[in-house]
C-alpha cells in the first residue's frame, strides 16, 4: 500500500499536486479535420451518442483520437456482442484506411465512456498499431486484450483509499 | 457500499465496456464475461482460484499503466471534457463578440491556438486589425513551438488554418465585410496549397 502511495505516479496526478501529463500532452488545439472524419466513421457505423476529438500529442508528430461514448447523448450500448464486434471491426478498418489515406497521424485511440449525467465513467486505450494489427488478423483477440489499458479516470482519493483498505 | 463503489465501476469496465458495447442474450453475456475474465487474468487481477485479487486491482487503479503514454491516454477523456467546456465558452464569445469569454477559454487552455484564432477573427470583425494580427501571430507562435518540439508542420498548419477558416466564417456571417472575406479567401487558398502538397509560408 505504501509503495502504491509513494511510487504510483497516477496518485500524484489524482491528488492534484502536479499538472497531469495528459493536460500537458494534449494541450494543443483539436484537429477539426481528423475529428470530423473519425466522428463520421462512428456515425456511419451506427453508434449512437458517439463522437471523436483528435488532438495532437505534444513532442510527437502523432495524434490521439478520443472517442466519447456518451450515455447522456444517446449511447445505450445495446446490441448483440457478435454484432458489436462487427461494428468494432468496421470502425477499426475504416480508421486504418482513413488514417493512411488522409494522413491523419493517429497513433493512439482512447475510448471514454460517459454516464447518463455526462460524467467520465471509465476509459480504455490501445495503440493504433495494435488495433490495426487486430483488424488485419495479425493479432488475436486475446493478444489485443493484453495490449489494452483500462482505467477509471475520475477515481478520487477517498475511493482509492477505500479500495486500498479493502485490498490490504 | 462506499467501499465497493470503485470495484463496481471496475466491474462495469470489465463486464460492460471492454468489448465496446453491452450484450443482451445469455450467450452474448457469457461471451462478454469470458472476454472480461481473459483480460482480468492477463492483467493479474484474478488469483489462482479465479477470484478478484483486490490488492492488484487497487494497484492497477492507482497506476493503471506502466506505459506513460497509455496512462496519459486514460486521462484524455477528462482533457476532452475541458476542451468541450472551453469550446462552448469561446463559441459563445465569438457569437456575442464578447472577448472576455474567449479570454477565459484561453486562460483555461493557454496552449490551444484555436481560441487565439477566434479572438483574432472577433477583433478583425470589430475593426481592430492590429489586435487581430497580434492574436494570429500568437496562434502561429504556439503552432511553431509545437513543430519545434517534433510536431508535423503540415498537419499542425492544417489544424490551425481550419480553425481560422471556421472562426472567420462565423464572423463573416455575423458582420459581413470585405476585409473578412479577403482573409477567408486567403486562408482557403493556404489550405488548398496544403491539400495539394505545395509549400506554404509556415512549412516551406
Amino acid at each position: 500500500m505504501l509503495a502504491t502511495v509513494f511510487f504510483g505516479p497516477g496518485i500524484w496526478g489524482r491528488l492534484g499536486l502536479f499538472r497531469t501529463s495528459a493536460e500537458d500532452l494534449y494541450s494543443g488545439a483539436s484537429d477539426p479535420y481528423a475529428s470530423q472524419i473519425v466522428t463520421q466513421i462512428l456515425i456511419e457505423a451506427g453508434v449512437p451518442g458517439a463522437r471523436a476529438v483528435v488532438v495532437p500529442i505534444k513532442g510527437s508528430d502523432g495524434q490521439i483520437a478520443v472517442i466519447t461514448l456518451d450515455s447522456s447523448a444517446g449511447f445505450d450500448g445495446t446490441g448483440t456482442a457478435s454484432g458489436n464486434e462487427m461494428v468494432l471491426m468496421d470502425v477499426l478498418q475504416r480508421m486504418r484506411e482513413d488514417n493512411r489515406m488522409e494522413m491523419l497521424g493517429i497513433e493512439r485511440v482512447s475510448v471514454d465512456y460517459r454516464d447518463k449525467n455526462g460524467g467520465n465513467l471509465l476509459a480504455i486505450t490501445a495503440s493504433q498499431e495494435s488495433l490495426e494489427a487486430f483488424s488485419q488478423g495479425q493479432l488475436t483477440r486475446k493478444e489485443l486484450l493484453q495490449k489494452v489499458d483500462v482505467g477509471l479516470p475520475t477515481l478520487d482519493l477517498q475511493e482509492m483509499l477505500a479500495l486500498l483498505a479493502e485490498g490490504s | 457500499m462506499a467501499i465497493r463503489y470503485p470495484l463496481a465501476r471496475l466491474l462495469a469496465a470489465l463486464l460492460v465496456a471492454a468489448p465496446l458495447l453491452t450484450a443482451c442474450t445469455q450467450d452474448d453475456f457469457a461471451f462478454v464475461q469470458s472476454l472480461a475474465k481473459e483480460w482480468a487474468a492477463g492483467k493479474g487481477l484474478l488469483d489462482s482460484a479465479g477470484k478478484p485479487d483486490y490488492f492488484n486491482i487497487a494497484l492497477l487503479l492507482a497506476d493503471p499503466s506502466s506505459d506513460p503514454e497509455a496512462a496519459a491516454a486514460l486521462q484524455a477523456g477528462i482533457v476532452v471534457k475541458g476542451v468541450e467546456d472551453a469550446d462552448r465558452l469561446a463559441q459563445q464569445g465569438a457569437a456575442e463578440g464578447d472577448l472576455t469569454k474567449i479570454d477565459a477559454a484561453i486562460r483555461a487552455r493557454p496552449s490551444d491556438w484555436s481560441y487565439q484564432e477566434q479572438k483574432a477573427a472577433v477583433l478583425a470583425a470589430q475593426g481592430d486589425p492590429s489586435g487581430a494580427t497580434a492574436a494570429f501571430e500568437k496562434s502561429e507562435s504556439l503552432v511553431q513551438e509545437r513543430v519545434r518540439q517534433g510536431g508535423d508542420c503540415r498537419n499542425l498548419a492544417r489544424n490551425m488554418l481550419t480553425h481560422r477558416l471556421d472562426a472567420l466564417a462565423v464572423q463573416e456571417d455575423l458582420h459581413p465585410s470585405a476585409e473578412l472575406r479577403a482573409m477567408f479567401a486567403e486562408t482557403q487558398a493556404e489550405l488548398g496549397r496544403l491539400a495539394n502538397g505545395q509549400p506554404i509560408a509556415m512549412c516551406p
